[in-house]
């Protein structure tokens, strides 16, 4: 029974969903704080996310009339699942160096497709056609930012010869962190490019575009269920980040003060990093950013893959 | 002498006359008794396989050529996989055939088919195993053209012609062995050893490849599966998509790892093959409208990362590819057959004359997003297991070979699988979820049409929660020895917390029910809500079909120049219209022709070449 | 628990601008409280582009027979609960057009309202502090005073509020 008790207990509360969604808000604040300071404006007060999720707990919840019940309330449940578990393994991999915890590399790499895949199908379920449209354009982003993800992470994969999480930090820890080579500097580029689009940032917001189709996939929710949808971005604000440092910038070290310090800075550069071109770029038409990710970006990718088989 | 494994083919074919005289119901209760029959003594033989391998001489047709019955672990999951589709299938048609005339052929047919497919997998030797492959092309080729359509005559001709040129092949090289080996025996030719070392054998090897790959579908001789697969029957697509090319990939296996030693040109070649069919395959997938075609162009893709498994050469490769085909078997069954029960209902197979199903037939929803989320390779679900697998194998092979193409093949697959997730949510949403433009009145199909979807799904469900435990200890790790797993994927876990997670999101949701639930109409802008508005399917992959790159490639496609039974036909047809400008039908030039073949033969006998 | 939902709601505002037949006077201005000089967001206002994402309604302009029952429908789409706010004099009571053949004259005719800022047009500043009288921050300036007509003989024009107008 504990063993089934202490994987729900890290899943749930720390480090998976509460933990997780609790500093992700926090982060998300510091989004919104920094694109303020960069307007020459004050921001929100550091409690305005937490009372976003609050007031969005107090809506009314609506439905579409004809639309699919099933699919249109599990679809950000789906998501929520997804990130979770797959936050609760780039920790714990993090925490506990020596044993792994649920999955490897691979896992974690398919369990980050739920998100969007929970929004996809959350927009095809709701009746409503500004929905479907951003659907397929949802899809049609993940087809143009999967390649490159996945040949980025390859280099990871090359350089260790594993795909156990526990092998590439040893490696890291050994060798130096995979970022200061040729490839490694190449290789983060291109990742933090497909975590602007993964995240639905600007300037590849597509799929949300608020005054293009109303909203997008999201359209049609309200109340509980964007609250749900909202508290999934939080955590990818966070997870995705966390997944850059395991795999290129040395792996997280929380056992001493010095450890989380530089956490705390790895983090807050890339944050920054985002936030700046987020707040710097207008929204690219979906063919455009089709067009781009299968060409500049996928030619940066693959050169980053050439380069680490050739041991540069 | 064990006669049983003989049963298992001896029924179906003697059964099969029986079928074709029987009326009515009678007919079709008889037809599932007796597939229900052959999967009982399949599950029965199994554990006795589990031991040792059941292998007898049978039949004794010249001093060097016998025919051998070879019952091992291999064959025995294959064929209880075939008995299994088989049996789901043919009660799936007890419901779906619903036209009256022609049944007693159909059924006659279906049963002389799977009696074939068991043959070709029990043989033991090479040459019952070429008279029963031929016997299956036959039996599945009058299947594909049952409808008598022009479009299914076409096609079952098409497949004819490419499966008899692959078998001419495989006939040619199966010949070859028997001179230079002096027996056709499976577990002889194995026990020798044969390197792969002259050029001779190389083409033999590309003989085999060919043969046994015009039966599986890889690329470049794939093309008459999305033409043949439509066309049939829906439960008979279910069982070529399911099993029929399962036994293709089973002799390639039978070939490349067994009778010749593995050999690393072949591999490459393999993985190759294999990664190209993935990547066409999803990308043909991902612009179809008509729903078969799309799943037909699925196999070919599936059968890609099966192909690709194979190839590694590493024993979690290779076991990977082999729970692949068991999953696949599994998920595209159920994919054809839900399509059937919407095509049923809806009579028609374009994907823009469905849509908002879900409501009226939930069964049938909930079994095909299982499934679509299955072959898609989403955790939990069992085609990721062998998708993990395979991904394992490569990493493997790439730590022991380091060349810059398997991380090539790794990425192929990688992102097909991201492929295959797109275009199943082009067909989930056009069939069950998006709005209908006219009302629809359809009902959910019959209960002999939803047990065979729900045992199926309910099947993928546990090949993914469960996989170290079922699937993988009983049917999969016996057959390929000396398995090692360098990743890491505890399922049974990870289906408990994600559920877990789920209800944490669903008491969320509760949470804020503060007011009441309320349902209304679609915003959309104010205006009266129209059916007509929202992206069919066609406009779904708008962006990607026009892009430059692949607008240029998907005319091409178009226009068949990719496609080698096309181009054989245009050189065919060119070489005998040349040929035929000689018959000009005038009496004197005949003469003139007589007289000059006569002049040069006399010319050729006295000079004396 | 819910008490604190409750004061959830006051600390961030989710707004929907819609244009019932405005000249967009009040749309600049309403759009000029949002950009960074004016700094809605320290409120915890945020701009959305669905109407079930919203909490507030901004409605300008005087409602024309045309936009009627799109009002309605935009108002049932707002999930509950949800504040209406009449910017402008036009959407406050008709403007200069409140005896007009095509419009309703104000916004209150066709759908609840919570909140009126007057102006012609209001300045993004005036904006502002009604939003923050409406949550509370600060007391109000003015009371709504209800004027009557006198010494004009009789109405120029007579014309009764057609039926057709509450019908869908």
């Amino acid at each position: 029974m504990m063993e089934i008790l202490k994987p729900v207990f890290y899943l749930l509360i720390f480090p998976g969903l509460l933990f997780t969604g609790v500093l992700g808000l926090f982060f998300m604040w510091v989004d919104r704080k920094v694109t303020a300071l960069i307007q020459s404006r004050m921001g929100p007060p550091w409690y305005q996310c937490y009372v976003d999720i609050g007031k969005l707990l107090y809506k009314q919840v609506i439905i579409p009339a004809g639309s699919n019940r099933l699919s249109f309330v599990t679809a950000p449940l789906i998501g929520l699942a997804g990130i979770s578990l797959a936050g609760g393994i780039i920790w714990m991999v993090n925490i506990n160096k020596s044993v792994s915890f649920i999955g490897d590399l691979i896992v974690v790499m398919y369990l980050l497709v739920l998100p969007s895949l929970a929004l996809i199908i959350g927009g095809a379920a709701s009746r409503n056609p500004f929905s479907s449209v951003g659907a397929s354009r949802e899809m049609t982003m993940v087809f143009a930012y999967e390649l490159p993800f996945i040949l980025v992470i390859f280099t990871a994969v090359i350089k260790t010869r594993s795909v156990i999480f526990a092998d590439i930090i040893t490696y890291q820890i050994q060798n130096g962190a995979m970022f200061w080579s040729v490839s490694g500097i190449v290789a983060v580029a291109v990742f933090l490019i497909c975590m602007l689009a993964k995240l639905c940032y600007l300037p590849f917001d597509i799929p949300e575009a608020e005054s293009e189709i109303i909203g997008g996939t999201l359209a049609e929710y309200s109340g509980a269920l964007l609250a749900i949808f909202k508290l999934t971005n939080a955590m990818m604000l966070l997870a995705l980040p966390l997944f850059l440092i395991t795999l290129f910038l040395g792996g997280i070290v929380v056992s001493s003060i010095k450890g989380i310090l530089f956490l705390i800075l790895k983090y807050l550069v890339i944050l920054i990093l985002v936030i700046l071109v987020k707040s710097t770029h207008p929204r690219l038409r979906i063919d455009q950013a089709l067009k781009f990710f299968l060409g500049p970006v996928l030619g940066l990718a693959i050169i980053s893959v050439i380069l680490t088989v050739l041991g540069v | 002498m064990n006669i049983s494994p003989v049963l298992l083919v001896i029924i179906p074919v003697l059964s099969a006359p029986l079928a074709w005289i029987l009326k009515g119901g009678l007919r079709e209760w008889f037809s599932v008794a007796v597939t229900l029959c052959v999967l009982i003594l399949s599950v029965f033989l199994f554990p006795m396989v589990i031991e040792t391998p059941l292998h007898y001489d049978l039949f004794k047709v010249t001093d060097n050529i016998v025919i051998t019955v070879n019952l091992d672990l291999l064959s025995i999951v294959i064929i209880t996989l075939i008995s299994f589709l088989g049996f789901l299938a043919t009660l799936y048609s007890t419901r779906y055939m619903t036209q009256s005339r022609g049944l007693n052929k159909y059924y006659c047919l279906l049963l002389l088919f799977i009696g074939s497919m068991n043959g070709t997998v029990l043989s033991g030797d090479l040459f019952s195993m070429f008279l029963l492959w031929e016997a299956m092309t036959m039996a599945a080729f009058f299947l594909v053209i049952f409808d008598n359509t022009i479009e299914s005559i076409k096609a079952g001709i098409k497949y004819f012609v490419m499966s008899e040129m692959g078998a001419l092949f495989m006939l040619f090289a199966i010949i070859a062995i028997y001179f230079q080996e002096g027996t056709v025996d499976m577990a002889t030719l194995a026990s020798r050893g044969i390197t792969v070392s002259s050029n001779f054998r190389h083409m033999l090897l590309l003989f085999f490849l060919l043969g046994t790959g015009v039966k599986a579908g890889i690329i470049p001789i794939h093309t008459w599966l999305p033409d043949a697969h439509p066309a049939a029957p829906s439960p008979v697509s279910a069982l070529l998509s399911g099993v029929m090319i399962k036994v293709g990939i089973y002799m390639m296996i039978r070939i490349f790892c067994h009778i010749f030693s593995p050999v690393f040109s072949w591999q490459f070649i393999l993985c190759a093959l294999g990664s190209a069919s993935i990547i066409i395959g999803v990308m043909m997938a991902i612009k179809q409208v008509d729903a078969k075609r799309l799943l037909a162009y699925h196999s070919v893709s599936q059968i890609g990362y099966i192909v690709l498994g194979i190839g590694t050469g590493v024993s979690v490769g290779i076991a990977g590819g082999l729970f692949h085909l068991l999953n696949h078997a599994m998920f595209k069954g159920l994919l054809f057959l839900s399509i059937g029960a919407v095509i049923h209902r809806m009579k028609s197979r374009n994907l823009s004359d469905y849509g908002g199903l879900a409501r009226a037939m939930p069964i049938t929803f909930i079994t095909c997003s299982i499934a679509a989320l299955s072959i898609s390779g989403i955790p939990p679900f069992n085609g990721f297991v062998s998708k993990w697998m395979i991904y394992i194998g490569l990493v493997q092979r790439f730590t022991t070979d380091g060349s810059a193409f398997t991380v090539v093949w790794l990425a192929a697959a990688m992102f097909g699988s991201a492929l295959t997730l797109a275009s199943f949510v082009k067909l989930i949403y056009a069939t069950f979820l998006t709005v209908p433009e006219k009302p629809q009145g359809v009902k959910e199909v019959s209960v002999a049409m939803w047990t065979p979807m729900v045992v199926m799904a309910g099947l993928c469900i546990i090949f993914g929660v469960v996989a170290w435990e079922i699937p993988l200890k009983f049917f999969v790790l016996p057959v390929v020895p000396g398995v090692s797993f360098s990743g890491y994927w505890q399922p049974g876990l990870a289906t408990l917390l994600l559920i877990v997670a789920f209800i944490a999101g669903g008491i969320i949701f509760i949470a804020g029910r503060l007011k009441k639930v309320a349902v209304s109409t679609p915003f959309v802008g104010g205006e009266e809500f129209e059916p007509e508005m929202g992206v069919s399917p066609e406009g779904f992959y708008h962006t990607i079909k026009n892009a430059e790159f692949f607008k240029a490639i998907y005319h091409q496609a178009e226009k068949k120049r990719f496609d080698i039974y096309d181009i054989g036909k245009n050189i065919v047809v060119i070489f005998s219209g040349a040929l035929s400008s000689i018959h000009t039908g005038i009496l004197s030039t005949y003469l003139l022709w007589i007289i000059a073949g006569l002049v040069i033969l006399l010319l050729v006998n006295h000079v004396g070449f | 628990m819910f008490s604190i939902l409750e004061k959830c709601f006051k600390k961030s505002i989710w707004v929907y601008h819609t244009n019932a037949s405005a000249c967009n006077g009040c749309d600049i201005e309403i759009i000029n409280a949002l950009t960074p000089f004016y700094d809605a967001e320290r409120f915890g206002i945020k701009l959305v582009g669905s109407p079930r994402h919203a909490d507030a309604l901004l409605v300008t302009g005087a409602v024309s027979r045309q936009v009627c029952p799109r009002l309605k429908t935009l108002y049932k789409s707002v999930p509950e609960p949800k504040l209406v706010f009449a910017i402008g004099s036009c959407a406050t009571g008709g403007g200069i057009w409140f005896d007009s053949y095509n419009l309703v004259g104000g916004v209150d005719k066709v759908i609840p309202v919570n909140f009126y800022i007057p102006g012609c047009p209001p300045r993004p500043e005036a904006i502002l502090f009604g939003v923050a009288v409406a949550l509370g921050l600060v007391d109000k300036k003015v009371v709504a005073e209800y004027l009557k007509e006198k010494g004009f003989p009789e109405l120029v024009h007579e014309r009764p509020v057609a039926e057709s107008l509450w019908a869908k």
